[in-house]
């Protein structure tokens, strides 16, 4: 499909809201563009997932610039994770380019409807603990805005927190949504990681989990350029707007958010595959 | 948090801005370069190397962190970047057959 300024326009309003997620729930947007790809502007889900990973990079580049030395992105977890969601995303990235179409789509829809409702379920559960609390090696301390002083946290389940990255990564390679989606409800639901820090690590993660799928997609000449150009361009404006409106939202707002927004989006993809 | 982590955060975090930065001024000037009619090449081009740099910057970021965490001999961290620096490379080499 030639891209025109009319379509560029509707790719790059689809990248704003993507960036938008990203900056406010960490889970780079892909997890919304590659619906409005595959379901509004009929593009193969191979390529959809292509122009989604430049978007998840450029998201993940801009949101961390924003956020570094705010205390919210904790490095040494990130790393750590790292190692696990780069690795399941190599070998996403090379298992895509041998799955139909549909059952992406399908394994797509399930992921996230999966995901949407274990954390509704989980919504209650609070990770701040005492200023005086020790937070361990891998968890830390930040200026809570909620309670309007210092925290801690501690990193709790570490194997499931390595197991769900290793996935996350894979699946996010797969479907060219980043892994966002699937390390930040994990990461606040059970691994006892504030949703800010979750978001704000997560965040600074995703540009290299996509990178390592990004990089087999260009090669197999997946990412149309045009299309990726107008989405990162959206994602600029979206994810400023996004860090502004995540300063002022509440905890349990950002979860709720975060779940409607899987929901959603399991649901429009499930609805082209029936 | 300390100095240290706090330095390093930043240093990242300006290696991702400018990444992002000149990535989307190639864009930019790519899409106006399709759509104001300077031709198709000069725009692919443009765009073609905005996605290099795009997908460049992450990798420039795992290299940064690797030698900040060399340099303060953290070699369990170091070990870290390290793997998936390789996993990075792993790709490349995909790709390119």
């Amino acid at each position: 499909m030639t891209l025109t300024l009319g379509l560029a326009l509707v790719v790059a309003a689809a990248g704003a809201v993507a960036g938008a997620l990203g900056a406010l729930l960490g889970i780079g947007g892909g997890v919304f563009l590659v619906p409005v790809l595959v379901l509004g502007l009929h593009l193969p889900m191979q390529q959809a997932a292509g122009i989604s990973l430049t978007t998840v990079i450029a998201t993940s580049s801009t949101v961390s610039a924003g956020a570094a030395g705010r205390q919210l992105i904790n490095l040494r977890l990130g790393m750590l994770l790292e190692v696990a969601t780069a690795a399941g995303g190599l070998l996403g990235g090379i298992t895509a380019q041998m799955l139909s179409p549909v059952l992406l789509q399908r394994l797509f829809s399930i992921v996230t409807a999966g995901i949407g409702l274990m954390t509704l379920a989980r919504m209650h559960r609070k990770n701040t603990l005492e200023a005086s609390a020790d937070p361990g090696p891998w968890g830390g301390r930040f200026h809570d805005a909620d309670s309007g002083g210092t925290v801690v946290y501690r990193l709790k389940r570490m194997p499931l927190a390595l197991a769900g990255s290793f996935l996350a990564g894979n699946v996010s390679t797969l479907l060219g949504i980043g892994g966002g989606t699937i390390k930040v409800p994990l990461l606040t639901s059970w691994c006892g990681i504030p949703i800010r820090v979750a978001a704000a690590t997560s965040a600074f993660m995703i540009g290299v989990t996509a990178t390592s799928g990004a990089i087999i997609y260009y090669g197999e000449g997946a990412i149309l350029p045009g299309y990726a150009a107008a989405a990162v361009l959206g994602v600029r404006f979206g994810s400023s707007a996004g860090m502004r409106l995540g300063a002022r939202l509440g905890a349990k707002r950002l979860k709720l958010l975060l779940a409607v927004v899987l929901l959603l989006v399991s649901v429009s993809m499930a609805w082209r595959t029936v | 948090m300390n100095d240290d982590a706090y330095s390093l955060e930043m240093r990242l975090g300006r290696v991702l801005g400018v990444g992002s930065l000149v990535s989307m001024v190639l864009f930019a000037a790519g899409l106006a370069a399709l759509f104001l009619g300077a031709g198709a090449t000069l725009s692919d081009a443009l765009v073609r190397a905005g996605l290099v740099i795009l997908i460049g910057t992450p990798f420039a970021r795992v290299v940064v962190m690797t030698l900040a965490y060399a340099r303060r001999g953290e070699w369990r961290f170091v070990a870290m970047t390290g793997i998936v620096l390789l996993v990075l490379l792993a790709g490349v080499f995909v790709a390119m057959r």
